[in-house]
């Protein structure tokens, strides 16, 4: 009762203010310094190993002529697929009006942005000339799938960039009139971001038309990527990839592990800034009950995908299915099913399993299983081609990544992480200005002062 | 396999100093792994092999090419970046025809100047050397190669419907006189896009008369005016090294372009993509990035709007 008549008596202001307190920015402690500085070790070796390959060319890794797809490109779908997180979070639930994403949006567009910038790099990364990139702009062919994803990757990126920005306009107003103690870099970025906001009414309805416009644009552009992504596999005929599955199976997967990587943020965010008052167990139960939805049409899908390949066993099928189901890839792909899908359904499906420890450790198990299921989408295929392979070497008939292709490979995850990590650092992790107009206490006040 | 080097591309672009010295680290490094696994004698020096080739073509161009290799762990090896000096008659600086240096695959190439008539031995004989001296990396090496002037070449005649392919080859005897050249082995090929298409199944072999008379194919599809190249070739020939002759003419069968290949289809060039997907991909490039556009524009009218001081003072 006391705590009750304590909390009446504040006005609204100092609310507001608390708000305000609690959501800034802050400096990194010392696990964060730590974090920061291993994400930089790796990167820097990383880039170190990506030299010696420019230089050497491809041949530093165990691609060769019939795996000419490798890890890079497995990594390429997995960071492809996690950033689809930023339309379901910013359009999808927004458009379906489920109010409870506030605290979430910006932490699914943390992860968009950086996932689709290092899905292009990795693509640069795959190719033995980076230098003839712009190639494939200027003599495109509109007929080929890799065009049109290079088309639909960058828009995704604008589209992902400006719903990241511009939410954030009037958190940076707030940055600009209070963070005074600040460095003058620091200053002078959160002036040129905030862009003279002022909470008039016509840049509200600016802002929140552009909002609503891009959250309606992102949809299909977000459908786009990844069905144009799966497409660059079910447009070649090859076992496992020629599927007219490949669309739908690769757009579930993408929001299936979007919605893990926004539940493994939220619960580090939670943990490591004391948010437990904006990240709630409501709302890990409610990304719980989502994840369990797109899990389990991840799993429909799954078994449309292997289920009538299966039951066919057609020749040349069987030899690429045989390896996945009791072969070379067998402990893999299992592994991926039970732990990467089944288990998470069945935890997720208990209120107990939606409590944020078991939420995380299960979105780390959904996490982890995306990136090797695109593993065994992209490698196992290529291992059993229509024509049999002759006159090559005994080791250019199976793939296993090189340790510098490994390096190279978390070195992008790791650099995803860290502007991840840096963004957090600059800009408030959970919309303060949102916050506070929801929690009803932005009539009167100007929340830019 | 997709193994390609641009280290040179990267020089140019003129890349951040620290990129520079991780370059130039990483190339210390994969010299000195690349040293370590080649056979060193007890000067730390490789063990190397020269193997040089003379070709004459079209009895005007000739040229000397050197393969270079290097024995790694027993095996050769093709060594790549060794300096090869190529001289003629003896090793000697004023004998220096020229120098270049073996590529990825250990070849290093020189074409002589013209003139080299002029140099020839009273038995009509050429002699060239090749060497690799004060190399750092690899022992010092010499080949040398004897060759004799010759005259090789090719006519190509067509009477009553019956196309011929004629040799000639004639070498220098003792007084000048040019004498025919017989049972040497002369192969007949036409240059295809990847390679050349023998048109003989065995060799053919000049007569007494240092003469070959073959008939040419009829059926052998040529370029759209039917134009062939017919290549005669001798290989590796103890006294005359490698002889070449190579002559442009329409005995092949015009080929006709399937007017199906100019239509629009999926499976054609850019340049004949279809009208149906260039419409819907362009319609829906400029529909999406209108509206980024358009919003990008909204977002300057929002730096408009915060100049308004009227609106200031109503919100402070």
């Amino acid at each position: 009762m006391k705590t009750k008549a304590h909390t009446s008596s504040k006005n609204t202001g100092d609310q507001s203010e608390e708000i305000i307190r609690e959501l800034m920015p802050r400096p990194f402690g010392r696990i964060g310094q730590l974090w920061v500085a291993l994400l930089i070790v790796i990167c820097a070796v990383g880039l170190f190993f990506y030299i010696q390959q420019v230089r050497d060319g491809l041949g530093i890794t165990a691609m060769r002529d019939y795996s000419t797809w490798g890890i890079y490109i497995a990594n390429f779908v997995f960071f492809v697929a996690i950033s689809l997180v930023g339309s379901l979070i910013s359009a999808i639930l927004k458009l379906s009006g489920a109010q409870w994403r506030t605290p979430l949006t910006r932490i699914s567009e943390m992860i968009a942005v950086p996932a689709i910038l290092f899905a292009a790099i990795v693509i640069v990364v795959d190719m033995g000339r980076p230098d003839r990139f712009l190639n494939v702009i200027f003599h495109a062919r509109i007929q080929s799938p890799i065009t049109w994803d290079v088309i639909v990757i960058s828009t995704y990126m604008v589209i992902s960039l400006l719903l990241l920005y511009l939410p954030l306009i009037p958190d940076m107003a707030l940055l600009r009139d209070r963070a005074k103690d600040l460095p003058k870099w620091q200053q002078k970025l959160y002036k040129i971001l905030a862009l003279g906001w002022n909470n008039h009414p016509e840049q509200v309805k600016i802002l929140h038309k552009s909002e609503l416009y891009l959250s309606i644009l992102i949809i299909p552009v977000a459908f786009g990527i990844h069905t144009v992504t799966s497409w660059l596999f079910a447009t070649t005929l090859r076992p496992g990839w020629d599927s007219t599955n490949f669309g739908p199976y690769f757009v579930s997967g993408a929001f299936m592990v979007g919605a893990a990587g926004v539940i493994a943020m939220m619960y580090i965010f939670r943990t490591f800034y004391k948010f437990e008052k904006y990240i709630t167990d409501k709302h890990f139960s409610n990304m719980g009950k989502l994840l369990v939805l797109l899990s389990l049409l991840y799993l429909y899908f799954n078994i449309n995908e292997y289920f009538v390949p299966a039951y066919k066993m057609k020749a040349f099928e069987s030899d690429h299915l045989k390896s996945l189901f009791y072969g070379r890839y067998a402990p893999l792909f299992w592994a991926v099913q039970v732990f990467g899908m089944i288990i998470p359904i069945i935890v997720l499906l208990s209120p107990k399993g939606r409590k944020p420890l078991p939420m995380f450790i299960m979105s780390i198990f959904v996490i982890v299983g995306a990136w090797f299921k695109r593993f065994l989408i992209v490698i196992p295929t290529l291992s059993h081609p229509y024509i049999p392979m002759t006159r090559v070497p005994e080791s250019w008939q199976h793939y296993f990544p090189t340790f510098k292709e490994w390096w190279i490979t978390a070195s992008t995850l790791a650099g995803a992480l860290l502007i991840m990590a840096i963004l957090s650092r600059l800009f408030p992790i959970i919309p303060v200005v949102e916050e506070i107009e929801e929690a009803g206490l932005a009539k009167g006040e100007n929340q830019t002062t | 396999m997709k193994k390609i080097s641009i280290s040179r591309h990267l020089g140019r672009c003129g890349l951040f100093w620290a990129t520079a010295l991780l370059l130039a680290a990483t190339n210390a490094g994969a010299q000195t792994e690349s040293d370590s696994t080649a056979t060193s004698d007890e000067n730390g020096k490789a063990e190397v092999s020269i193997e040089l080739r003379y070709t004459e073509a079209n009895n005007k161009t000739k040229m000397l090419e050197t393969t270079v290799k290097t024995k790694v762990e027993d095996a050769w090896q093709a060594a790549k970046g060794v300096p090869v000096n190529f001289y003629r008659n003896e090793a000697a600086p004023g004998q220096l025809l020229g120098s270049s240096t073996s590529n990825d695959k250990g070849l290093a190439m020189l074409i002589l100047p013209e003139g080299e008539e002029k140099f020839a031995t009273p038995s009509f004989e050429y002699t060239y050397i090749a060497a690799i001296e004060n190399n750092e990396r690899f022992e010092d090496t010499e080949e040398q190669i004897t060759v004799a002037e010759s005259a090789f070449e090719m006519t190509l005649e067509e009477e009553d419907s019956v196309r011929q392919v004629r040799i000639s080859l004639k070498a220098m005897d003792e007084n000048g006189e040019e004498v025919p050249v017989g049972e040497v082995e002369v192969n007949l090929y036409v240059q295809r896009l990847f390679g050349l298409l023998p048109i003989t199944e065995d060799p053919e072999t000049t007569d007494e008369e240092g003469e070959i008379a073959a008939e040419f194919p009829a059926d052998i599809p040529g370029d759209t005016a039917g134009n062939l190249i017919i290549v005669a070739r001798v290989d590796d020939h103890e006294r005359f090294g490698n002889l070449e002759f190579r002559r442009k003419i329409n005995w092949g069968v015009p080929v006709v372009v399937d007017p199906a290949k100019n239509a629009r289809e999926l499976w054609s060039s850019r340049a004949n993509a279809p009208i149906y997907l260039i419409v819907i991909v362009n319609a829906m490039i400029i529909g999406i990035w209108g509206v980024i556009l358009y919003i990008v524009y909204q977002t300057f009218k929002i730096k408009k709007f915060g100049r308004s001081k009227v609106n200031l003072q109503d919100t402070k």
